[in-house]
């Protein structure tokens, strides 16, 4: 999987994090990676495109979940405590996921998993991308 | 046709192209193969990850066409896990109290119509996916 990232500048400046190839266990963490660092490095908004993503296990639910909580200022588990770590985690702290990481052009599939899940209450998810930097 | 992959994440999109390969073949719709193969994975991934827990070993993919259903066989020799007994997780719990992970199953099981389990004579864990054509 490949990931490539714009800067666009809306009422807000909005990074965009575009992930290109199939979303599973095995680069699931780069995925979480990559935000740290985008939030280490200012990052406050993000955009993540999934329209490149044909195919998203679980663990790409993860990914998106450490990825809101990252966004959030708070601090993902370190995956090198393996799976257990991330089970782990527990707060009382309801946040705001929708602020800060919204959710653009999942495939139809990839939308699906999100429902089954119900990790699309969480979400604000776009089909349209002037539409999801206006909404930050 | 059967096929073996190493239990390692990396294998998992060998072990998703066979399914797709071996499904297209036996002319399996498109959308029973969708749901086929990402149900695979996420049993898959729990074998990699609680069953072996990064100890080496394999995973053994099975693809038949059966009256009209598309069925996959996963064995493995690690120890014995019936994912059946995992109860279904509430997917309404808010995002800030949601352990990480553990929706694999729960997955799994809304996109087949039977998900079932034994334990081969020889040992470890054998997990059979059926999903039913149309008509």
């Amino acid at each position: 999987m490949d990931m490539f990232v714009d800067n666009v500048q809306g009422r807000v400046s909005v990074t965009i994090l575009r992930l290109h190839g199939a979303l599973d266990s095995s680069n699931y963490e780069a995925v979480i990676a990559k935000v740290r660092d985008m939030h280490a490095a200012g990052t406050r908004d993000l955009l993540l495109d999934l329209g490149g993503v044909p195919f998203m296990g679980s663990s790409g639910l993860i990914a998106m979940h450490s990825a809101a909580l990252l966004m959030h200022g708070q601090q993902s588990p370190d995956p090198e405590y393996g799976w257990q770590a991330f089970h782990d985690v527990d707060s009382d702290r309801n946040i705001d996921i929708r602020q800060h990481l919204k959710l653009l052009n999942p495939q139809p599939k990839i939308a699906r998993t999100l429902e089954m899940t119900g990790m699309d209450q969480f979400f604000d998810i776009y089909t349209e991308q002037q539409s999801a930097i206006a909404a930050f | 046709m059967v096929r073996r992959i190493s239990a390692e994440f990396g294998q998992l999109e060998v072990l998703r192209q066979f399914i797709i390969e071996q499904a297209v073949g036996l002319g399996a719709d498109s959308s029973l193969t969708e749901d086929v193969v990402l149900a695979a994975n996420e049993i898959a991934t729990n074998t990699i990850e609680h069953g072996y827990r990064g100890q080496q070993g394999t995973i053994e993919v099975e693809v038949r066409m059966i009256d009209g259903s598309l069925v996959v066989h996963l064995r493995d020799r690690a120890p014995s896990f019936n994912p059946t007994l995992v109860p279904t997780p509430d997917i309404n719990v808010p995002l800030h109290k949601r352990r990480f992970g553990g929706m694999g199953i729960h997955i799994a099981r809304r996109l087949t119509d039977e998900l079932s389990y034994a334990v081969p004579v020889e040992g470890g864990n054998e997990i059979t996916l059926v999903k039913k054509g149309q008509g």
